[in-house]
């Protein structure tokens, strides 16, 4: 008798233990397309890990995009290689709006051109909106003798090859950003690679590991208002609210504009009516002071830029087109 | 003191109804979250971010925290029952505590594991409390040549954790180190070894490959011989509670896994899980009956368990200390804050005194909530080893199945569950010990980046690590310990010789 009472227990817990498993694995079925939409819920899949900047911005746009279709958009990690492997999956998707990604500059410029890639960052996307932009930043530490970007680029032009300089992304964005600056101010740097996010590049500048580290401004920013970082250049068309007295590389005479786009985009032959309803209620999304709120919390507020789904695009293929040749120059496609 | 008030201060927040309610939802998930395989704390507080937009700042943190540490306590309970790690940091647990269930004492290797975790975990509190500022300063002095000298000496102590024949085992260590180097190189984002197979860009997972080497491979071979394991243990109530001489031999490695486990947890990255392997090398070093580890020591449950949880809190420091999150959960942890507004940073613990203080006193209320979960559920847990194998195997076989996908949501996973789990049979009948790979996977990514970027930073010179003061100082010790097992194995031979 004992023994059967066991055994009904285990069971149990073993049932109980399948339906919490199946719960956090995302129902993923699709049934048949109905000409209104929404009618099921919708999977909003991010490439980056959770509880990352990407991650929350998604689940901030879920939380709102949630109340406005009436219908749940369930936020999904699926996480690896640079974020290739769900950007693929999305894009591979039925083009039915139940499945998007929040679209993130990397999967569609850098790493195709760096790694081989399973889709076509250019034909097989369909972009719905830009939600933010976040900018790069150059930064030191606040020990360090330069407190102007003159003084720094005078420093490293007489001291070519002693500087360390850190970034996180190889091949990434904040990479190429740093790499053009390099380039257009013919500086001589040893680049110092870290993985992992941010943290371990903001770690080592802050332990004087690097002199000095390209990241996105919102990654150094209690260090900076705290004053133990101090950032000398944005990579920016115009200067940043959060950092009104960081000149951009553009005012001291080096073009170099380059930044992430955060927004959402789905596969390519989606129906235009589909891409139409998530865009007019992303767009108004933007404009709501709940999501204002989030997106004060997920560090988006001050990079909040709106661009439509083609704007979009054009901008993507417009950084491809500058990567492109930088990223042939540093040897970087080897393994294409 | 100044300590003390704060303290006082932080408990009469943490003891309003919604915090209390918090942390006790928060230890809850933990340890549901730690018994069942695959789904992890980072999951699970990930999931749970969206419920915390509505919470005010210190509730959400008290819940996330609580999924955090509590999932520590779960982790061992698979372990131990069915030989599958429930997290990653318990896969150290599996060595000894199966074999413990195997002699129907999983009710003892159970208890041992929630105690130690209670002190540790406490005890973790303490050192987070009182010295998080300097530490947290002291954790930026360690950079790539600093992390290269640990994972070296780690590599030294830990390659051959089961004490078979050396070779045997750093053979096995090595492999685990070229695995590791499957997949996207961080540093340079080229593909390695993935031969055009995009889930293999991910690189192997540290969990489909643990529960591979140690659940499915027992699968397996209970499947090769089904006749095998007729005989049931027969175990009385009174016995699955630890027995007084079982609690004795426990003490001593809970309170080293405690004081271990806490400077472990600054380490970026797999700290947990180092901090539980060095707890069972130190403990084995130390035992008098060192051949009785790998059959059923408790003191190889005790000091791991004890120590993952001291790692948990340690990893709390640079977090709330510079606002770096070394760990990935401790990054969700500051997704969670910074959902409140709330940034971590160099002024966090002045700048937010009370939150910080309410955290702690919550940790301290979490810990001990854990403990008074736990305990009755010994005797529950271990009753499951009485379901008979013809019923119990499927089960866990799902359960790792669903574990397994759960991760990323993936097959592939469930395929290098298989994989692993066969090559483990392969171990089984070749009397290798399948810890050394898992060992090979953990350091092999720390060491392989940390030697790298050393290099890089100093044009190639390997001096360069030697000269400063950290490494230099691990390194020596690193030869000291090649230099005495080496004295020591010469007059092995000698002794055995003059024997003949």
């Amino acid at each position: 008798m004992k023994s059967r009472k066991v055994f009904l227990w285990a069971v149990a817990l073993v049932v109980i233990a399948s339906l919490v498993a199946a719960g956090c694995g995302g129902a993923k079925e699709t049934k048949k397309e109905q000409p209104k939409y929404p009618t099921k819920p919708i999977t909003l899949v991010c490439q980056y890990a959770a509880g990352g900047s990407t991650d929350l911005l998604a689940r901030a746009l879920a939380n709102s995009l949630t109340k406005k279709l009436g219908q749940p958009v369930v936020v999904e990690n699926k996480v690896g290689a640079s974020g290739t492997i769900g950007t693929d999956a999305v894009l591979k998707s039925k083009p039915d709006g139940y499945t998007l990604l929040t679209s993130s500059t990397g999967n569609f410029t850098s790493t195709p051109l760096v790694q081989k890639v399973p889709y076509d960052p250019n034909k097989d996307v369909r972009h719905i909106i830009n939600i933010a932009t976040h900018q790069i930043v150059l930064v030191v530490h606040a020990d360090s003798p330069w407190k102007t970007a003159e003084e720094f680029i005078a420093y490293v032009k007489a001291n070519p090859g002693k500087l360390k300089y850190g970034q996180n992304s190889p091949g990434g964005t904040t990479h190429m950003a740093m790499e053009s600056f390099r380039k257009a101010a013919a500086l001589d740097m040893k680049m110092v690679p870290f993985g992992g996010g941010a943290a371990e590049v903001v770690a080592a500048l802050l332990g004087k590991h690097v002199d000095v580290a390209v990241m996105h401004p919102q990654e150094a920013g209690e260090h900076l208002t705290a004053g133990k970082l101090r950032a000398l250049l944005v990579f920016a068309d115009k200067r940043i609210k959060p950092l009104p007295d960081v000149p951009t590389a553009k005012e001291k005479g080096y073009n170099v504009v380059m930044g992430v786009t955060k927004g959402v985009c789905g596969p390519a032959g989606m129906p235009d009516d589909v891409v139409k309803i998530l865009h007019d209620n992303l767009k108004a999304i933007m404009d709501e002071e709940e999501f204002k709120a989030a997106a004060k919390k997920t560090g988006d507020f001050d990079y909040l830029e709106y661009m439509s789904g083609d704007d979009t695009a054009k901008f993507l293929q417009k950084m491809y087109k500058e990567m492109d040749p930088l990223i042939k120059e540093l040897g970087l496609d080897k393994k294409k | 003191m100044d300590v003390v008030g704060n303290l006082l201060q932080g408990f009469a927040l943490a003891l309003s109804v919604d915090n209390l309610t918090a942390c006790f939802v928060g230890v809850l998930i933990g340890t549901v979250v730690g018994v069942l395989p695959g789904i992890g704390p980072v999951g699970a507080m990930a999931l749970l971010l969206p419920f915390s937009f509505g919470m005010d700042a210190g509730t959400s943190l008290i819940l996330l925290a609580g999924i955090y540490y509590g999932a520590m306590y779960g982790g061992s309970t698979t372990s131990i029952l069915i030989n599958v790690p429930g997290e990653a940091a318990s896969v150290v647990t599996c060595l000894d505590g199966y074999q413990m269930a195997k002699k129907g004492r999983a009710g003892a290797a159970l208890a041992v594991a929630g105690i130690g975790s209670w002190v540790a975990g406490t005890v973790g509190v303490v050192f987070l409390m009182l010295f998080a500022p300097p530490l947290g300063k002291a954790a930026l002095a360690f950079g790539p040549p600093e992390y290269f000298a640990i994972s070296f000496v780690g590599m030294l102590l830990l390659s051959n954790l089961s004490g078979d024949s050396f070779v045997k085992s750093f053979l096995v260590f090595m492999l685990g180190m070229m695995i590791s180097t499957i997949g996207i190189d961080v540093l340079t984002g080229f593909n390695r070894l993935s031969f055009g197979v995009l889930e293999l860009t991910r690189g192997i997972e540290f969990l489909p490959c643990a529960m591979g080497l140690f659940g499915m491979a027992e699968v397996f071979a209970i499947a090769v011989q089904p006749y095998s394991v007729g005989e049931m243990i027969k175990v009385r109530f009174r016995e699955l509670y630890p027995s007084r001489e079982e609690l004795k031999k426990s003490v001593w490695p809970i309170v080293r896994g405690s004081l271990i486990g806490f400077p472990i947890g600054l380490i970026p990255g797999p700290a947990a899980i180092l901090s539980s392997l060095v707890s069972y090398r130190l403990e084995k070093g130390l035992s008098r009956r060192p051949e009785e580890f790998g059959k059923g020591a408790i003191e190889g449950v005790a000091g791991p368990e004890s120590a993952n949880n001291a790692a948990s809190a340690g990893a709390m420091v640079p977090l709330l200390a510079l606002g770096i999150p070394f760990a990935p959960a401790t990054a969700v942890l500051l997704g969670g804050l910074m959902l409140h507004g709330v940034a971590p940073g160099p002024t966090f613990i002045t700048g937010n005194a009370h939150l910080f203080w309410l955290v702690v006193a919550s940790m301290y209320i979490g810990n001990f909530m854990l403990l008074v979960l736990n305990l009755p559920l010994v005797g529950f847990f271990a009753s499951l080893t009485k379901v008979p194998p013809k019923i119990l195997i499927p089960v866990v076989t799902a359960i790792m199945f669903v574990g397994a996908y759960s991760l990323n949501n993936s097959l592939f996973d469930i395929f290098m569950l298989l994989v692993f789990g066969l090559l483990g049979l392969a171990f089984k009948y070749m009397n290798y010990s399948a810890t050394p790979l898992l060992v090979g996977l953990v350091l092999g990514p720390v060491f392989e980046k940390s030697l790298r970027q050393g290099l890089i930073m100093a044009d190639g010179n390997f001096m360069f690590f030697l000269q400063r003061p950290i490494s230099g100082t691990l390194l020596a010790v690193a030869a000291l310990i090649v230099v005495w097992t080496a004295y020591g194995a010469i007059r092995k031979r000698g002794r055995i010789v003059t024997g003949e």
